[in-house]
This record gives structure tokens, sequence and C-alpha cells, in this order.
């Protein structure tokens, strides 16, 4: 059978930085996390990023909020047509 | 006999009068007719709910004699009852004599007068009828949830008014093209001839010309995006398998706004509108945060009203409450699925199960944190043609707020008429089509041998097992799918593998292999036999796209592995025939675009409304029953009649009355005219001119509450003001000013809290002069 799609993307986390980060900064906090920016969401304060190594989607996101300057991470949720 | 002749003419009659009345509002093409809502005379009402006492024009009756009645008699019974006449009107059986009574008898003393007499055949009140407006789409019978009168559609009969008053509600309004909602959802077969009418096209975007001319990062966004693949073609991708996406969006699209009384198909809730397409999912049912996140900013940046969110799950993301709460502060309402029971099918309550983005209609807790409910947010159960909760529909007296009709919901669908792009059966000389096999410990290849379909297959393993501790794939030829919309791979499989552990998956590119993004993957066992399997969408207009099978086992155990064949990449071929692409679909995804399609009725009669007065105007609108009570905070299924009406006229300007004189207060427009406490009724955004006029031996001291001074009083609704009225004779007025206030324009809509304020400076500013 077709795998039931799991809760959330494989490999992808979804970053919220606070106000006020430099952009250097960011791009400092995702490569120190070996992470690949997929895309940046609502100019540039929410990151869609992959995690480049072999990490769990949990393990990545409780690196990721350790930082100060990390207001949320998440995994990239999935939702489903209610036919 | 006699009796239905006698409904009929009546029935024309009234309607003929109201129609001249309200002729500006009613397209010439419309069929229109009517359906008596009330009870009189011990008359049973056709159908309908009586919402008060029974109406016929004061002062009038409709009589028709006999054949054989005489010219004198008759003009000796009128001069009884004093009659005069105001019109005959020749129908088949002859002549209906519409009377206007002198005052002397009543209407129903005058119509008791006449049906004694042996000359008449029948006498009733010139009734008035609700008028209805039924639309001449083919299919308009089998859309129950818009108007039931019990018909049996799809093999199930309804109960008669089980439905939102459609067409009770579309003598208000059908709608606008200024209003915009987003479907946000696996997209939208805007070709379909029901639909086409009502797509919104971006103002800023010349479409095709591979420029970003609004310079909002998307290039060619004519219709809308697609956030799934990250293309210009909101196209809906129809999947021909069963449990993928049959089209879901555009069924969703045509119900909250199929072109309506064009003689073709169905009618949404709105008849014209403009659906911007915001694919976020696709085949795979599919939606994730990412996409809709982007999806909702995008409505927010393009001046959408509504969103219809016709999916759910159980996450509560922070991202996605950020988002929706974005669109609260642009005023833009979000109407929810409140979701399908589980695994069983069974509803579940929503309070105790949450389920999003329906639950951030109440407060939720994500990722640890307590949000507030946001007011944008209206969750929708689903009901039956009977009125009944569905029982798949998920509930929540807190957490879901209304339900709308979700059962046999007919609506548009894509075409299933697909052009193959690319197929493979590996077949004949496979080398040639030009895989290349790689990754970690690959055993990629072709096989004639272990595969039951012959003669050939694609598999990870061609001999024996497959290894421990692969990420193997076979990646297929680049090909191009420039001038296609829709498309979506699909193959036939055999696998067997560790369960939930080792598994086989489809990636996709649309960069010529660059970059990948995973689309599906199954593991467990076929027990041998080929199934087919939609993997995923393909973006639209790409002449970079690929694809690759990639095989992934852990350190241990080992089974047969996978097999692929006829791996086909299909697109849409034609634009839907218009005829026959139309199906019957159940789920809270179908009740939630009924209340989308009421959000933007009320913003087509009033675009100035707020996100919390249409989220009052649908809510307490609602017609109550046994069987949503406790289920749904509000009770009920919405009414679009009662919601619109509540737009249309829905507020109240109270008058008190103060002081020991005595005197009377009058507005213009009429609707107060009281000489104690009263209240009247009047459109939201109107301006209301009350006047006060004193009895003989009074005197008019002066408004307060929201109007001061003694001069008339310029007013929006929703306010409160006293007139006091004073015995004593009045000390001369000085300059013979009262404080007069230039009356607003007419339908200029201000928040009515902004307006009293402004109002009230005015006033303050005006009385100091």
């Amino acid at each position: 059978m077709p795998l039931p799609l799991p809760r959330f993307a494989p490999k992808e986390v979804l970053v919220k930085f606070k106000d006020g980060v430099s952009s250097e900064r960011i791009a400092a906090i995702l490569k120190d996390n070996q992470t690949d920016v997929i895309a940046e969401l609502q100019r540039g304060r929410l990151y869609h990023i992959r995690i480049l190594e072999d990490r769990s989607v949990e393990l990545a996101i409780a690196q990721l909020t350790s930082y100060r300057e990390i207001e949320y991470a998440e995994p990239n949720y999935r939702y489903e047509t209610q036919k | 006999m006699t009796r239905i002749v006698f409904y009929g003419i009546g029935a024309i009659v009234s309607v003929t009068t109201v129609v001249v009345t309200l002729s500006g509002l009613i397209p010439g093409d419309r069929l229109v007719y009517a359906k008596q809502k009330q009870t009189s005379g011990g008359k049973t009402a056709l159908s309908g709910v009586a919402r008060g006492p029974a109406h016929y024009v004061p002062g009038e009756i409709l009589v028709k004699f006999r054949d054989e009645a005489s010219l004198s008699g008759i003009a000796s019974l009128n001069v009884d009852t004093g009659a005069k006449e105001l019109k005959p009107v020749t129908v088949q059986a002859g002549v209906i004599h519409q009377y206007k009574l002198d005052g002397a008898l009543s209407v129903d003393e005058a119509v008791l007068k006449y049906q004694n007499n042996p000359a008449v055949q029948y006498a009733e009140p010139n009734y008035l009828y609700q008028l209805q407006a039924i639309p001449n789409d083919t299919r308009f019978g089998t859309l129950w949830g818009l108007h039931n009168t019990g018909q049996t559609v799809d093999g199930t009969a309804g109960k008669a008014d089980a439905d939102i008053d459609a067409p009770e509600a579309w003598e208000i309004s059908t709608g606008s093209p200024n209003v915009i909602i987003a479907v946000i959802d696996s997209g939208i077969a805007y070709d379909h001839p029901d639909l086409t009418p009502n797509i919104w096209t971006n103002p800023g975007e010349i479409a095709g010309d591979g420029v970003d001319n609004d310079g909002n990062g998307l290039v060619d966004d004519v219709h809308g995006w697609d956030f799934l693949m990250n293309d210009r073609d909101p196209m809906d991708p129809v999947d021909l398998n069963p449990g993928g996406n049959p089209g879901h969006g555009t069924h969703v699209a045509g119900t909250i706004a199929g072109a309506g009384n064009n003689g073709t198909g169905i009618t949404g809730v709105m008849w014209t509108a403009k659906l911007m397409a915001l694919k976020a999912g696709g085949v795979n049912r599919s939606l994730s945060t990412t996409a809709l996140v982007s999806a909702i900013h995008y409505a927010i940046a393009k001046g959408a009203r509504v969103i219809n969110a016709s999916f759910a799950g159980s996450a509560c993301s922070l991202a996605f409450y950020d988002a929706v709460s974005a669109a609260n502060d642009a005023g833009i309402l979000i109407i929810a699925a409140a979701g399908n029971g589980g695994d069983d099918g069974i509803g579940d309550d929503n309070n105790s199960t949450p389920s999003f983005p329906s639950n951030f209609s109440a407060p939720s807790v994500c990722n640890g944190q307590q949000k507030a409910a946001l007011t944008n947010v209206i969750a929708v159960a689903a009901t039956d043609q009977t009125d009944q909760l569905a029982t798949f529909s998920n509930f929540g007296s807190t957490t879901v707020q209304v339900a709308a009709p979700g059962v046999r919901i007919n609506s548009t669908i894509p075409t299933s008429n697909v052009t193959t792009v690319l197929l493979h059966h590996f077949d004949s000389n496979p080398i040639e089509l030009g895989y290349v096999f790689g990754g970690t410990r690959s055993t990629w290849g072709f096989t004639d041998s272990t595969s039951s379909s012959q003669p050939n297959s694609l598999t990870d393993s061609p001999t024996g097992n497959y290894q421990n501790n692969t990420d193997s794939f076979a990646m297929g030829p680049v090909f191009s799918t420039v001038g296609q919309r829709g498309c979506r791979l699909d193959s036939r499989v055999r696998y067997q593998t560790e369960l939930d552990i080792d598994e086989v998956l489809a990636d996709v590119s649309k960069n010529n292999g660059t970059s990948w993004q995973v689309s599906q993957g199954i593991s467990g066992d076929s027990n041998g036999r080929f199934h087919p399997i939609t993997w995923g969408d393909i973006a639209d207009g790409s002449a970079g796209s690929q694809f690759r099978f990639r095989f992934v086992s852990d350190e241990s155990l080992t089974f047969d592995g996978a097999y692929l064949d006829d791996v086909r990449v299909a697109c849409v071929a034609d634009a839907p025939s218009g005829t026959t692409d139309y199906q019957f679909f159940h789920g809270t995804s179908m009740a939630t675009p009924h209340v989308a399609g009421l959000a933007g009725l009320l913003l087509s009669a009033n675009p100035h409304l707020s996100v919390t007065e249409l989220r009052s105007a649908i809510l307490s609108t609602v017609d109550r029953n046994a069987s949503l009570n406790g289920k749904v905070s509000s009770g009920g299924r919405i009414n679009a009649r009662a919601a619109l009406s509540s737009v249309v006229a829905s507020s109240t300007i109270i008058v008190n009355k103060s002081g020991a004189g005595t005197g009377t207060v009058t507005s213009d427009p009429a609707g107060l005219n009281c000489r104690a406490t009263c209240n009247g009724k009047f459109p939201l955004g109107s301006t209301v001119h009350l006047s006060a006029a004193p009895d003989p031996g009074s005197t008019f001291a002066g408004w307060s509450g929201d109007c001061s001074g003694t001069g008339p009083c310029s007013i929006s609704p929703n306010a409160t003001v006293t007139a006091t009225f004073s015995i004593a004779p009045p000390p001369t007025n000085s300059g013979g000013g009262g404080c007069t206030v230039a009356p607003g324009t007419t339908g200029d809509m201000v928040l009515p809290t902004m307006f009293l304020i402004s109002l009230a400076a005015l006033l303050r500013k005006a009385c100091r002069r």
C-alpha cells in the first residue's frame, strides 16, 4: 500500500527568526546547522529549509530552537483536502 | 380544481406587481417565480418557514366573477364593499379584478362578502409572495443545498427547505465581479466552461510574456499560482486512480461561484465572482504548511476578501497561525472545513481532537504556545439533505461555528481527457530510453524474469532481493512540459519491502535534476500484483522536467524490492466539455464553499463589511435545528437569504424620549415614527435624518446620546439618541440657529464607531460656532 503521507515533509523545517536579526546572522545560523534554504517567506523572517545531513526533523528543531535569535522552528506540517 | 386555478392566478398577479416594483434588481432573462411563504385564512403555506404574519397588500383584494355574473350586479356589489377597480388582469380563465377598498371594510371582511355572493368564483387578499430567482442552469435541480424541495438527488430524497435559501437570497444579490474569493486547494480547472467567466485574472500581469510585470516575484501569475510545484499554472490535475485528487479544488470552486444562469451545468452560491486559483496541493491531496503560508500571503497581497480552506490536519503550526492572523489584519475571512472523521469515517469532536485551520477559530495551543482565537476563521460542519449533521462530519460546540450542505453535492470537475507526454513500457530496447542508475549500492536495471509484467519492467534489484543500506536511483530522461498544464506522474508498481522502513520513492525536478522534490513513497507488500499508482504532480511549462525513482533501505531485512512499468507523464488534453464534467462529492470540503460563497454574496451587497460584521451576519442568521444543537456554536445551518437581509437592513437606531413635554420623532428615510421609546432598522452604511416635532404646549429641548443640539439629527445606524421635550415655553432662541450637521453621503460605509466619534466631534464644533 502507498504509505499514508507523513504528518510533515521529510527533511524540511520552518524557522522563524525574531525581528532585528541581521541577514548575515541568519545565514550563519542556517549554515552552522547544515541546512539549505528552499525559500524565504514573509519577507525574510520565515525560512523554509532542508536538513542536509542524516538528522531527524525533531533533532534539527531542537538544535535550532536553542538559538535566542530564533522565535520558533517547526516541521513543515501537512494538511489534507476533506472530500 | 377551482382551488388550483385560484392559487396559480393569485401568484401570477401578485408577482407581476412585485416584479414591476423591483424591476431594477432583476436581470431580464432570469426566470422568476413565486413561492408563498406564509399561512393565511387556513390555507397552508406551500413550503418554507413562516417568518412573520401573513403578508398582503393593505386594502387590496383580488376577485374573479363567474362568467354569468352581470355587469350591474358586479357594480352594485362593489358599491357595497367600497371597492374601486385598480386594474383588471386578463388571464386564460377570464378576468381578475384588482380592487382597492375604501377602508370601511377590512380586507378579511371584504373577501368574505365577495365569497358569499354567488356571482363570485373566488376572492382573496392580494397576497405578497416572496420572489425567488431560479437560474436556468441545466443541473440546478440537483443542487439541493441551494434549493431543496425534497427532490431526489443522486438516488436519495431530501426534505423541503433543508437548504440555504439561495433563490431567496438571489433576490437581493447574485454576486459581483468585484469580490475576489481565493480557493487554496488542488488548483482550479480554470478552463471549465462553467467557471471561465468567474476566474480571477491578475490585473498587474501580462499573460505569457515571461516577465514579472507586477513585481511580486512570480512570473506570469495570471490566474493565481501553483505553490506546490512553484509554477505559474494552477490547473487542477485530475487523478483517475482511486484515492488521489479527483478534481477537489475545481469542485469547491464550482460551489462557490459556478457561473449562474448561463444555461449550463450548475451554479455556485454566487452567480458572479472572481475565483483566485491558489494551488497548494495536487494529486496527493496533501498541502504543506509552506505552500499554505505562501498562498495566504498571495491572497492578502492581491485583494482577496475570502479564502476557502477545504482541508484539515491535526498539527497546530505557528507559521500557519501567523499567516491566518495576517489575513485577519487584512480583513480577509477564512472559511475552514471542520474536517471529516478519522480512520473510522465517523465525525470527531474538534473540542477534544483539534483540527486545523478550523480550530484557529477558537483558542489553541501551538507548539506549546497559547494562541488566541482568530475572529476571521469560521469552521464549517456538513449537513445532509434532511438537515442532519453528516455522519462523517467533525463538530465542536466551541470550535465549529456553523454547518452547511456537504453530502451529495454536485459541482464542476476537471476533464478526465488527458494527453500523454511520456510513456515508458520498457518493452523494446529499454536502454534507449536514457535512464541513468546511481546512488549508494545501486543495483537498478531492467528485468524480464521476476516481473509478472511482461516482457520488461524497471526494478531496483533484477537478481533477487535488494541490499541493505541502499539509497539508489533510476533517473529518467529530461522531457518538456512546455505548453502543458495539469501534469502528473503515474505508473504501475509491484513491491515487497520491509513495511514502513524500506521504501520506493518518486522524486521530481523541473530544472534538469539540479534540485528534487519528493512526491510520494510506498512500502509493504503488493502480494505479487501490479497496482496503478499516481506518484505526484509534475511542474507545468518546464523544459527541464525529470523524475527519478529511488530505493531506500536500512541496515536489516531485505525483500524482493520494487518493479515499475508503464511509467507515464500525462497532462490535461482539452478543456472540459461543460456537459459531462460534473460529479457528486461528499465532505466538509463541500460544505465549506457554501459558506465562502455566502460571504462573497454578503460582500457583493455591501463591500465595506468588516470581518467581524461578516462573521456576525453569517452566524447570527442560521436556521437552527436539533441535530446541530450543541454540535456547532451557532446551533444551525447557514441561511443565505437571512444573512443577506441582515447586512442590507440590519442596523438599529434607538430613540428614547425624555422630559415632561411631548412630541414626535420621525425619520427620513421612513422607518421611525414615535412618541416614546422606539427603534427602527436601516441599511448599514446609510445616513438617517431624524426630526423632532413638539406637540402644542411642548418644546423640543434637544438631542442627547449620539446626537446633540436642537436641529435635525443626521446619523448612521447602530446609534442611540434621546429626544427631550419640555413643557415650559422655551426661552427665545437667540440667533435662530440650531445645531445642524451636514448629512453624510448615503451608502458611504464607515465603521459605525469611527463614524460616531467623528460625528460627535463635528457636532461639538458646529454647536460651538
